[in-house]
């Protein structure tokens, strides 16, 4: 049943790419829809684009782990739209045509400028890419039932759901262009929001239970411990406040309160001793407080709560960065048309984020969570049945495709238009301009499917992170300070692109996280001091970008200042 | 075929004053949001003691604080396109 379900609904997403598909034969259709699309399909388009496996699968997951701190992803994810409205989506718009290059170039027509924001966009692309493709295999392999089969390091199961994800993205992209993707876009936007307030709705009319391993008490010692073939629920309720079992339904704010009020368990696996686990019981006001999982924000060491203020200045300055955001302002007529689908954008991934809250801590409560924090939500939903599950399922998957399709999209125009166009200087006709984006698209989705791949064993809300700080530092100092410093040049610009791009990448690649799970090295030998780069690398991209524009200044190539024309 | 460039040129002085009048009132709107948004961020990372204290309906002050950033945004976005010309 869950996968005539799932795959129905991917059945209908592939139908809708190709029917659309005729409307999207010229390079005006494939990058931008020709700017047709009206400004509340847009803005769900937006909801659908942003509320990703990282929104979905990521947060849930963390919520459903680590409590609040989870929900500073939301908080975070949410207030860069307003960086994105109020500053950058107007100008972006009056100044572009089909990608984020053009506007950065309109001031300056300079193929230096192009380069770099085509580099700095394949850049973003791949990484916001990884997330999405270790959502698509762990989602695939949990649909499945397919347990870890591991080779050489590589789980073969997570391995073929990446690869089934990119393939059908591919056929997506390659088959139609942004009509499509704009419009499945909406309707997965739509049904996400949807199924997950149902799925709400349901989590607060079952309220709390009881929920604990009954021999995992060892009366003579007080220690929690667990033996068995199956592993415990990573998180489980061992007291609720007040008399009973349950606390029977609850209101929203009752919820929250009573989660805070309940006690829960955390099962780690023994390392050393097979089918054991050790118990140890959490506060519930504490997984409601920052820091469970940031837990350097209750330390004393101050590089730790740097790490956190980075992580939240990234968050903050990346949505508005993100090349696969900043085309879809594209598809809409004008300025007023991009800020009232803005609006509508920030309406219903709002209203998405404060769900992301409670499905979390419905997961974490529900008793049925598995180690991979990915799965929470999907996990939430198999405790209300096999269908609840098959739709979520199947929501998440067209989510992933979804957004991969738009990455992709932003990507190959990227390369078509930006590189090979404008850059390289060959004059394509608007039908070698679309098949060459084409062919674009298919390196960029299998260069998409091997990080994903090798990126399985990260929360993908943690990978999008580093996305968007590999943004914020490549692309936002160049967009403020051509809209709002006069003595910005051409020079300063690229330099500043590039500096934000390698920094940030290069930092990335130094971090704990990286040696520990990509290299497999000690985590005490990385070099960077916190995971997330945006702190640095956004102030030096800036400064760059100042140095550089007031050493070439007197070369009469500064940006006509759009707001003080 | 010409490869296809934005259109650069100076926008009418009507228009200019609109863009001008919305560019502030965006950057007005975005520094208090700046603001609220920083001291959260503060907070969480100083004042922990302040953030895990529970306020109403016995929910901390730092669920409602992300509430608020959350409902706030829609509503200064709100504000934003009602006052914004054309």
């Amino acid at each position: 049943m869950a996968i005539t379900i799932f795959l129905f609904f991917v059945g209908i997403v592939l139908a809708m790419s190709f029917y659309l598909a005729r409307k999207a034969k010229s390079a005006s259709g494939y990058f931008a829809a020709h700017g047709e699309i009206g400004w509340f399909v847009n803005g769900i388009a937006f909801a659908g684009d942003y509320l990703s496996a990282a929104s979905f699968l990521g947060i849930c997951g963390l919520v459903a782990f680590y409590g609040f701190d989870g929900f500073l992803y939301s908080i975070g994810f949410l207030a860069g739209w307003v960086v994105a409205l109020f500053v950058i989506a107007e100008p972006i718009k009056r100044l572009g045509k089909y990608t984020f290059a053009d506007a950065l170039n309109s001031q300056f027509n300079s193929r230096g400028i192009t380069l770099a924001a085509a580099f700095s966009t394949m850049i973003v692309s791949i990484f916001y890419l990884i997330p999405q493709m270790v959502g698509a295999g762990t989602l695939l392999k949990a649909l499945l039932k397919l347990p870890e089969k591991m080779w050489h390091g590589v789980d073969l199961h997570h391995a073929l759901g990446v690869v089934v994800v990119g393939s059908i993205v591919m056929l997506i992209v390659v088959t139609a262009g942004m009509v499509s993707t704009t419009w499945v876009q909406f309707i997965k936007g739509s049904m996400l929001v949807g199924f997950c307030t149902m799925l709400t709705i349901a989590i607060l009319a079952r309220g709390i239970h009881k929920d604990v391993q009954p021999s995992a008490l060892d009366a003579s010692t007080g220690s929690l411990n667990y033996i068995g073939t199956t592993p415990p629920s990573p998180r489980q309720v061992a007291g609720i406040a007040g008399d009973g079992d349950s606390t029977g339904s609850l209101g929203p704010m009752q919820f929250i309160s009573a989660v805070g009020k309940s006690d829960i368990i955390e099962w780690k696996k023994d390392p050393k001793v097979a089918n054991t686990w050790h118990g140890k019981v959490v506060k519930g006001s504490s997984l409601l407080a920052p820091g469970e999982y940031y837990t350097g924000i209750r330390s004393d060491d101050l590089m730790k709560k740097l790490d956190f203020i980075s992580l939240m200045l990234a968050l903050f300055c990346g949505t508005a960065s993100l090349p696969h955001i900043l085309i879809r302002y594209y598809t809409v007529k004008d300025a007023a048309a991009a800020r009232k689908s803005t609006v509508v954008g920030i309406g219903a991934i709002g209203f998405f984020y404060v769900l992301t809250l409670f499905i979390g801590l419905g997961a974490m409560v529900s008793g049925k969570l598995d180690p991979d924090t990915n799965l929470a939500a999907t996990n939430l939903a198999q405790t209300f049945g096999d269908i609840p599950f098959a739709i979520i399922t199947a929501i998440a998957f067209t989510t992933i495709l979804g957004t991969v399709s738009g990455l992709i999209l932003a990507a190959a125009g990227a390369m078509a238009h930006d590189l090979i166009e404008t850059v390289m200087g060959y004059n394509m006709t608007d039908h070698v301009k679309v098949r060459t984006a084409k062919i674009a698209s298919l390196g960029v989705g299998v260069i998409a499917i091997a990080l994903g791949i090798l990126f399985r064993t990260f929360n993908v809300s943690f990978l999008v992170a580093w996305a968007f700080a590999v943004a914020a530092s490549a692309n936002l100092p160049a967009i403020v300070m051509l809209l709002f410093w006069r003595h910005t040049t051409r020079a300063g610009m690229i330099a500043s692109i590039l500096t934000g791009t390698i920094t940030s990448v290069g930092w990335l690649l130094l971090t704990k996280d990286a040696f520990e799970k990509v290299y497999g090295l000690d985590p005490a030998k990385a070099l960077a001091p916190f995971s997330n780069p945006g702190l640095v690398t956004i102030p030096i991209a800036f400064v760059v970008l100042i140095v550089v524009s007031l050493l070439t200044e007197n070369r009469r190539e500064q940006a006509v200042v759009i707001h003080r024309a | 075929m010409e490869p296809s460039k934005p259109s650069t040129g100076s926008p009418p002085a009507e228009d200019r004053s609109v863009i001008r009048y919305n560019a502030r009132l965006g950057m007005l709107f975005f520094l208090i949001y700046l603001v609220i948004y920083a001291s959260f961020v503060l907070l969480c990372t100083f004042r922990l003691d302040l953030m895990s204290r529970p306020w109403i309906g016995g929910v901390n002050v730092a669920i409602w604080y992300g509430f608020a950033l959350i409902g706030g945004a829609f509503v200064l976005a709100s504000a934003f396109l009602m006052l914004c010309k054309k």
